[in-house]
């Protein structure tokens, strides 16, 4: 079963790439992270509706040759020339992207954790587990309390759980291996992503050496929680918005909706996120109806199974839910205390644990005021903005949510900081030499 | 510094036979140790077959209420896909107290199944029914 999973893995992957090839021309690098995460999130959706529409771990398979079989002539075709340029030995074996993933490994070696967070096992691995049972998954429902977070979306609990089906066993290397690849996604997409844009070695491997010296960032190598993959995909909209400005290819349009809309299967957050750029991206484009339908024809597919599945199945969200009614949450919304409490805690985590951003954010500043009216600034800041009302009409205890929190949602948008505020001082650099 | 082709090659070889090698070894290791989790797991897990595949389980202990939510959780996990309930008004109780406090009295409940980890006396109880 594994080996006829794998094979059939390969193949969507392979049958991905083809169809990303004519949507995002250019980069082969971003093509290969675009397809594997374009594969993973219809994977994660086709698992889902497995269990929505209760068909057995082996049918799921077999529609997936069937997808397979009916794109071979073409797969076929495009196995042969990535063995063409194999043997012709175009690769020019840089060698800093496997320097990033054995730094990683090794960090990972001595400080990889088990089980990860509280949330990692408590929530994201256990849903995955209420997944990993087809029959009776929905009882992932029953704990209606807050704290069981029952209504966050299902990308990461069905992926682990696909692969869980997949080896035939509750095993933690899933999740571990999981978190481990996608925070290791993280500064490669960076490096591959910077390298083109900016022409030169020097920022792409100053923003490497950001993260990578970052223990706050690295401590999530074994986190297990949806943060990184949020964070993961958070990037690749801006790289891929990047690429759209500046290549007008428009067909990537469509790669760019998928992308973003994706954010809102993994978390909550990417709710937000999926709410504050696309509104970014339409206002921008107001006079080009053509890009706009093409954005939302893309972002169709994740916008119809997430919020499918939050209508139909999750319960509703802790924050309208557990008496936060209207009434209650005005009252937090005037309540000046509350503000000043967050701002005490920002200011605190911000320069305990991401005094990093701060600098390059003034670094920015003063080299190209640009940044601040572009809409990976806007984006970033609303969704900024967008946590601190969450915070403001928590239902929690706010002290203690903001402590055990704040750090993960910065991190799912640190990395998309330090990509467009570099990208914006080596455009600047480039123009002064 | 300007390497040959050939010596990139066999440097990107060793850094990603580094890396794979870094990732077996730390999953080997992890799957030797026993974690509070694991023990908990063999602990519980004979326990399910007691459970009908629908039924709602509560879930008691000796700690306070803040300080038993990792219990609980833990517990969740474990017992996933069976329902699990912070709750003690139920039928079938799972009870998961710390050997060292004092032990919660429950006479309207009789033992179905029972376990042990180092510091922890785990119980699945039901109701006596007349």
């Amino acid at each position: 079963m594994i080996v006829i999973v794998i094979i059939n893995l390969v193949l969507l992957w392979v049958a991905v790439y083809k169809l990303n090839s004519k949507l995002l021309q250019g980069s082969t690098a971003l093509l290969y992270y675009t397809s594997t995460l374009v594969m993973l999130t219809l994977v994660s959706f086709l698992y889902y509706l497995s269990l929505v529409f209760k068909l057995q771990f082996s049918l799921l398979i077999i529609l997936i040759s069937a997808i397979n079989l009916s794109h071979l002539y073409f797969t076929a075709s495009t196995f042969k020339s990535f063995y063409i340029n194999l043997t012709k030995g175009k690769s020019n074996y840089d060698i800093v992207p496997f320097l990033v993933l054995f730094i990683i490994a090794f960090f990972f070696l001595f400080t990889g954790s088990k089980y990860g967070f509280f949330d990692g096992w408590a929530l994201w691995n256990s849903h995955a587990k209420f997944l990993f049972h087809p029959d009776s998954w929905q009882n992932m429902f029953a704990d209606t309390t807050y704290e069981s977070s029952a209504d966050y979306p299902l990308m990461l609990p069905a992926l682990i759980a696909f692969f869980w089906r997949m080896i035939g066993s509750t095993t933690f290397m899933v999740p571990l291996l999981i978190s481990f690849t996608a925070l290791a996604t993280i500064p490669l997409l960076l490096y591959h992503a910077l390298k083109p844009a900016l022409k030169n070695y020097y920022l792409p491997i100053f923003a490497i050496a950001l993260l990578l010296t970052d223990h706050v960032f690295m401590g999530f190598v074994s986190e297990q929680c949806a943060d990184i993959p949020l964070s993961v995909f958070i990037l690749m909209t801006f790289v891929l918005y990047n690429h759209l400005t500046k290549t007008k290819e428009q067909a990537t349009t469509y790669l760019l909706g998928f992308i973003c809309a994706s954010c809102m299967w993994i978390k909550n957050e990417g709710l937000l996120f999926c709410a504050i750029f696309s509104a970014s991206f339409m206002i921008v484009n107001y006079k080009r109806p053509g890009v706009i339908s093409r954005y939302i024809a893309g972002a169709l597919l994740p916008i119809i199974v997430t919020l499918s599945y939050k209508q139909l199945y999750a319960p509703d969200t802790a924050f309208f839910s557990s008496g936060n009614n209207t009434q209650a949450i005005l009252t937090k919304l005037q309540d000046s205390s509350r503000y000043m409490l967050i701002a005490e805690k920002y200011a605190a985590i911000l320069l305990e644990r991401f005094w990093i951003a701060l600098i390059v954010i003034v670094a920015v500043g003063a080299i190209n005021r640009q940044y601040f009216k572009s809409v990976y600034f806007i984006t970033l800041l609303l969704m900024l903005g967008g946590y601190t009302f969450v915070y403001l009409i928590s239902p929690y205890h706010l002290g203690w949510h903001i402590y055990t929190s704040f750090h993960r949602l910065m991190n799912q948008i640190y990395p998309s900081l330090i990509f467009t505020t570099l990208l914006f001082c080596g455009r600047k650099l480039n123009a002064i030499h | 510094m300007h390497l040959r082709l050939s010596q990139k090659k066999l440097i990107v070889m060793l850094l990603l036979a580094g890396a794979v090698a870094c990732v077996i070894a730390k999953c080997w290791w992890l799957n030797r140790i026993t974690f509070d989790i694991d023990s908990m797991q063999q602990a519980i897990a004979p326990m399910q077959k007691h459970i009908k595949p629908n039924a709602t389980v509560g879930f008691v202990s000796n700690l306070d209420s803040t300080n038993q939510y990792a219990l609980y959780y833990s517990s969740k996990f474990i017992l996933a896909p069976q329902k699990l309930l912070l709750k003690s008004d139920k039928d079938t109780l799972l009870a998961v107290q710390l050997k060292g406090r004092e032990l919660l009295r429950l006479p309207q409940y009789k033992i179905i199944d029972s376990g042990s980890t180092a510091d922890k006396l785990i119980l699945l109880l039901t109701l006596n029914k007349p």
